[in-house]
């Protein structure tokens, strides 16, 4: 499987915040890393057909064009960076909802066990009938996750899906994301802040900075002292673990605020 | 309050059970209405029982035809006013909060009822003299929802620009200030006679309602509701927010305009026979979502049921707080509508 974006340029108004991007992904997890601002959101979201952008997307080799609902409906899940936490339905309704492209008045029997199969999934089953507003961020996250995943897309984006958990249920919630890659195939990409993770999960990273590709690859290649230090103004001590990834130590800041 | 939330955090609950219940709430409040609606009936000068109304309406002949006249010419239509009434002006809330995310949404707070009623006035004043009764009833509500629409738009575009809550409610109040001054305007222009029936009607009163009139609000209402049904998992989808929404591919904009419409149009006709009846639009869909939540499937027909429940009981309490007197159906549901209104502006979220 194979996702190609060419030429990628999207401009809020006034000012370019997206400047020709080119890149191919690949069946593995990419992180998209970038200081606020550098276009990482803004990317995914027209790769989800959120925000309409100039350029070509090729899948499998064939282009799709951006009125196609259908193939945005079945084959991509995006989950935006935030969500409504006060929602009056339930969990189980919640990620029912990702099947949205097929849901009909009366819920098929189908569906009803493509749910629960996620509630198993997620350990979120004692939570089914619970409504989205008693939940805590984290449960919301993983409900949101779900719903993303539940139609079985074949391309995941993910819009920094790290806020607002614990560190643990960071750990979670990439173990989870890490296993489903490999266990189906799945072109997945997740925009993050943590370089760490990013190095620690992602088969490949794309370093964005002022609405343009920095440069991307494997993440010991990618992640250098002097590219934390152009792209973050920091100072920092990298070394290579047992695993083979990157572990990056920050010293400090080069600015002065 | 009895809330399918509550069982399920103490119960294992599978889907299947709660869709049982949910649809045994609506059984619930089926019955509920009927009854309501059986001693709105009754209720009234002439001192019937409900046992005289259900023979009346079964077996005319086991009566006399004085009953018979006062079941069936005065008081059925406006009984089944109240109900279509109170079933329009529900939906409409319902839909409104949730296209603009916001519980304080309603035909009422939103002031798209008094732009309605002063588009209502203005055809009654203009067209009285020259149009007959047939099409004086087709063109009130045209004209009112010309108005509904219009004051709609302006909410949904200040909405666009300032998403707070409290921006749409204050233009909401803006509106509802200026139809009202518009309509004190239009009485100066009246005879009499119409000038005490635009007093009565902006009090809300369902007392004018007639069988032509109930047809066209049951039209309307029928014709509207399946399309809001047909979106139910989109606008379910809403209430996770407009990038969630989005992600899941509803395109939110258009199906925005199209409740929009639909939800003028049912104001607006709803609220051209009867005159503003304040906080059914509120009220209703509070108590809904308490009881079945936010899946749309079911928050539309129990807001529906709960709004005709609610006008009906309104109705038999304004033939019954004075006695032997009447008072405007609007001033009933307002004293019920003010404490739900303190709870939600006091609530936090939406």
């Amino acid at each position: 499987m194979s996702l190609k974006v060419l030429n990628l340029n999207y401009s809020y108004s006034r000012k370019f915040s997206l400047t020709n991007v080119n890149l191919n992904f690949g069946n593995a997890i990419t992180a998209v890393i970038g200081p606020n601002g550098a276009g990482k959101s803004t990317m995914i979201k027209c790769i989800a057909n959120i925000l309409k952008c100039s350029g070509d997307i090729y899948y499998m080799d064939e282009k799709i064009k951006h009125n196609d609902r259908d193939f945005f409906a079945k084959k991509i899940s995006y989950l935006p960076q935030s969500s409504q936490n006060d929602a009056g339905i339930t969990v189980f309704e919640a990620i029912l909802l990702g099947l949205m492209n097929t849901l009909m008045l009366r819920v098929s029997p189908s569906q009803i066990e493509a749910v629960n199969n996620m509630l198993d999934v997620f350990d979120l089953q004692p939570l089914a009938q619970s409504r989205i507003y008693e939940l805590s961020g984290g449960q919301l996250q993983m409900v949101l996750l779900a719903q993303a995943i539940i139609k079985q897309p074949e391309i995941l984006l993910l819009d920094e899906p790290l806020n607002n958990l614990d560190i643990h249920r960071q750990f979670v919630l990439l173990n989870l994301i890490s296993k489903l890659s490999k266990q189906k195939e799945m072109i997945i990409i997740i925009v993050m802040h943590d370089i760490n993770l990013a190095a620690r999960y992602a088969e490949n990273i794309v370093i964005m900075d002022k609405g343009k590709v920095y440069s991307k690859g494997k993440p010991h290649e990618v992640i250098t002292k002097e590219t934390l230090k152009d792209i973050y103004k920091i100072e920092s001590n990298i070394n290579v673990n047992r695993q083979g990834y990157p572990v990056i130590e920050f010293v400090d800041s080069v600015a002065n605020f | 309050m009895f809330s399918v939330n509550e069982i399920s955090i103490n119960n294992k609950l599978n889907y299947k059970k709660v869709t049982y219940i949910k649809r045994f709430i609506c059984l619930c409040l089926i019955a509920l209405v009927v009854i309501s609606f059986l001693v709105d009936i009754s209720t009234g000068p002439a001192k019937l029982s409900i046992l005289d109304v259900l023979k009346s309406l079964l077996n005319p002949s086991s009566v006399d035809s004085q009953t018979n006249v006062v079941v069936k010419v005065i008081r059925f239509p406006t009984a089944v006013m109240a109900l279509l009434v109170g079933a329009c002006l529900a939906i409409a809330g319902m839909e409104m909060q949730t296209i603009l995310n916001n519980s304080l949404a309603s035909p009422y707070t939103l002031g798209i009822s008094s732009a309605a009623s002063f588009g209502a006035a203005l055809s009654l004043v203009f067209g009285n003299s020259v149009l007959p009764e047939i099409f004086q009833n087709i063109a009130t509500p045209i004209f009112a929802f010309v108005f509904a629409l219009g004051s709609s738009f302006i909410i949904y575009m200040v909405g666009k620009v300032r998403k707070d809550r409290a921006t749409i409610i204050l233009t909401g109040i803006a509106i509802n200030f200026l139809f009202s001054a518009f309509n004190s305007i239009l009485t100066y222009f009246v005879s009499d006679e119409v000038l005490r029936g635009i007093t009565n009607w902006s009090q809300g009163n369902i007392l004018g309602a007639t069988w032509s009139k109930d047809i066209i609000v049951f039209v309307v209402f029928i014709v509207v509701t399946p399309f809001l049904f047909k979106d139910s998992w989109k606008l379910t989808a809403l209430c996770m927010g407009e990038s969630t929404a989005k992600s899941l591919g509803v395109q939110v904009e258009k199906l925005r305009t199209k409740v929009l419409v639909l939800t003028s149009i049912i104001t607006a006709v709803a609220v051209c026979f009867v005159g503003t009846i304040g906080f059914v639009g509120l009220v209703a869909p509070y108590i809904a979502k308490t009881l079945v939540g936010e899946e749309q499937r079911f928050y539309i027909p129990v807001s529906l049921l709960t709004g005709a429940f609610m006008v009906s009981i309104s109705s038999t309490l304004s033939k019954t707080v004075i006695p032997g007197g009447q008072i405007s159906l609007g001033i009933i549901t307002s004293i019920m509508g003010i404490p739900f209104l303190l709870v939600l502006i006091l609530k936090k979220g939406r």
